[in-house]
């Protein structure tokens, strides 16, 4: 899959957030889009997967060529996109292995047996570090923050996706933590050519990856990119660059 | 079992919810017009033997056995922990719950002590285990009388199913009495399916005593009106009263839920947690009340009232209080909650491939399924979540799902 942005401009409320940002990520590949707070990167993640609330006031979002902007977030989804959220919700009473069996079903078309599901689940959680007690329980419900992300990660892992977004997959980890999401991460891109962007504060889970490219995007633009070097250009000088 | 024949079992210790004589909840109340007389169907072979041929069919379908079936021409028991009699004193409208006031639940009770035709008990001896299944059919009103008495370190899950047969207006009124006495474990899970015909008095008063667990899940989903007065308390040293209510309403239903948890004695916990999806034009109201006593040193009590509206039209009043006398160290909380269905939860759920009318239901079932958790049964978990399922999936109330026979999967509760 190759996803492609072109001048998008997206607002909220009348006010413009994202104000022309061009990226192209093809398949396999890794962006990383660095910024400080408040620069526009979560919601640019929410407009591809087709939020409802960001408004796109123009420029496109092209999958494989073709406009995504009139499919709904379910339609993207089975196109091939995930986003793993900054802020996973919580939903009490919906059991993670009833709503991760409902979406593989949603994506593919069929839902997978029983025995199977369970031992693919198990199987990534171990990979993931993610105690096998949670599996049982609600959606994300009572999770720490940690765990919530591995929880998204371990969706991710299970529903396959050709391109993940992953908003701040880093956040609120543990170093251990953050080598075993990158890892994870790592090894999906291997084996399945997902292409992927991660949007991220500090260098730390960088460190563990092979990005292709690093943009920085600053008050709804990207205004620079380039390689590993930028990293480090970004954690000398900030964003002021 | 000596006394027990006697009809006015419940009226002397029944009693009006303390605000009940408020202007607020005078003024969030859905009134209820009891007939002058009830209506009863007569015993004849023919109708008895339609209640057992309906009460087979629900039995087949859900391959299970009630251990008792109650109704106006059918009345039975399988069982020798339930025992079900005819009240000694001729029916009447003679009581008017003794004239100290006014108040709804008086009133109410006064009219199911005055016109039951049958009065059931159920025991557990002391020690001992029950697991209980009771259908409840209502084929014309039926004021009926019910007591539950579960003797020191007895154990008993009951659960109790109502459904109805009724095609005219018809009145379903059971009044529970229960005791959960000294280190015993009592759950009681209440479904009430009735139909379109129905309209539901459900009264109850229980308590439990020293170091006891009285457990009662309430699901209310079906009857064109619904009016709950539930009085329940913790009693003894150590005891503890969970209630768990989730109302689902639709079209034009109507649900007057009221509920008053008390603490009485020390380290006593008293936990109320009620919820209400309503869609169509439906109206909910839930009163809960906390009343902690005084000298109770470590009582813990809680109160949390949630709903969901599926439409614009559908209302909740939710009116959660409380009142503390003075103990040292107590714990006490209350709130409540009503909103529309989380856009952001639905965002996640499309996000992640399901679109977004499967989304609303799950998150609609998912905020039911909170409420039934706590049905240890896995039959009566089942019965109830698929009947609420179907429900949003747009079936009527009153009438029964088939059951997956893969089952359904049941998260586990984070507290548990």
């Amino acid at each position: 899959m190759k996803l492609e942005l072109k001048d998008l401009r997206v607002s909220i409320e009348e006010k413009e957030v994202v104000k022309g940002v061009n990226l192209k990520v093809n398949q396999g590949e890794l962006h990383v889009i660095m910024g400080p707070n408040g620069s526009g990167k979560t919601t640019l993640a929410k407009t591809i997967m087709g939020h409802p609330q960001p408004k796109v006031t123009g420029g496109e979002i092209l999958v494989d060529g073709k406009s995504i902007l009139g499919l709904k977030p379910n339609e993207r989804a089975r196109l091939g996109l995930f986003l793993e959220f900054q802020s996973p919700t919580e939903i009490e009473g919906l059991g993670l292995v009833s709503f991760l069996n409902t979406a593989k079903g949603a994506i593919t078309g069929s839902r997978p047996s029983f025995k199977e599901f369970m031992h693919e689940i198990k199987e990534n959680a171990e990979k993931l570090a993610l105690k096998e007690e949670l599996i049982g329980r609600s959606l994300n419900f009572g999770f720490s923050g940690g765990e919530k992300k591995k929880a998204e990660i371990l969706q991710m892992a299970v529903l396959k996706p050709k391109m993940a977004i992953l908003d701040e997959p880093d956040s609120g980890l543990d170093v251990d933590a953050v080598k075993i999401v990158a890892e994870n991460v790592n090894a999906l891109m291997k084996m399945h050519g997902m292409g992927a962007i991660l949007i991220t504060h500090y260098s730390r889970i960088i460190n563990y990856m092979n990005p292709d490219v690093i943009h920085v995007m600053k008050d709804g633009l990207i205004v620079k990119e380039g390689g590993r070097d930028l990293i480090r250009e970004v954690e000398e000088k900030g964003y002021n660059i | 079992m000596e006394g027990y024949g006697n009809r006015k079992i419940a009226i002397e210790r029944y009693f009006s919810v303390p605000k009940e004589m408020d202007e607020l909840y005078k003024k969030h109340s859905i009134p209820v017009r009891l007939p002058d007389a009830p209506y009863f169907v007569e015993e004849t072979q023919d109708n008895a033997r339609r209640i057992e041929e309906f009460a087979s069919s629900i039995e087949e379908k859900l391959k299970i056995r009630f251990d008792a079936v109650i109704s106006c021409a059918l009345c039975k028991s399988n069982s020798d922990s339930i025992t079900i009699t005819k009240p000694e004193v001729a029916h009447g409208n003679e009581s008017d719950g003794g004239g100290l006031d006014n108040s709804e639940g008086r009133r109410l009770a006064s009219y199911i002590n005055a016109n039951a035709r049958r009065s059931i008990f159920i025991n557990t001896p002391g020690g001992g285990t029950g697991k209980l299944k009771i259908l409840f059919v209502n084929d014309c009103d039926m004021p009926i009388q019910v007591s539950i008495n579960v003797e020191e370190k007895g154990m008993l899950n009951l659960f109790e199913y109502y459904a109805s047969v009724a095609k005219s207006g018809s009145i379903m009124a059971p009044l529970h009495e229960v005791h959960a006495m000294k280190g015993s474990e009592v759950e009681i899970s209440m479904l009430h399916n009735e139909n379109e015909h129905t309209k539901v008095i459900s009264l109850i008063k229980g308590d439990a005593l020293d170091n006891s667990k009285l457990g009662m899940n309430f699901i209310y989903n079906g009857a064109t009106e619904t009016k709950a007065i539930n009085i329940l308390s913790s009693n003894g040293d150590g005891s503890r009263v969970h209630v768990n209510e989730i109302v689902y309403g639709s079209g034009d239903q109507k649900f007057d839920i009221n509920t008053y948890i008390a603490n009485s004695k020390p380290r006593s916990h008293a936990l109320l947690e009620s919820g209400a999806v309503l869609d169509g034009n439906s109206l909910c109201i839930l009163k809960g009340f906390a009343d902690i006593n005084k000298w109770t040193k470590g009582a813990k009590s809680r109160i949390t009232q949630r709903g969901i509206l599926a439409s614009e039209n559908a209302h909740i009043d939710a009116l959660p209080d409380m009142k503390i006398d003075y103990s040292d160290e107590v714990s006490a909380t209350h709130s409540a909650a009503t909103s529309p269905i989380d856009k952001e939860a639905l965002f996640y759920l499309n996000s992640r491939g399901i679109p977004e009318d499967e989304a609303r239901k799950l998150f609609i079932s998912a905020f039911a399924m909170k409420y039934m958790m706590n049905i240890s049964e896995p039959f009566a978990l089942e019965l109830a979540s698929s009947i609420v399922l179907g429900r949003i999936e747009g079936r009527e109330f009153g009438s029964l799902p088939e059951l997956s026979p893969k089952g359904i999967w049941i998260p586990v509760s984070a507290s548990r």
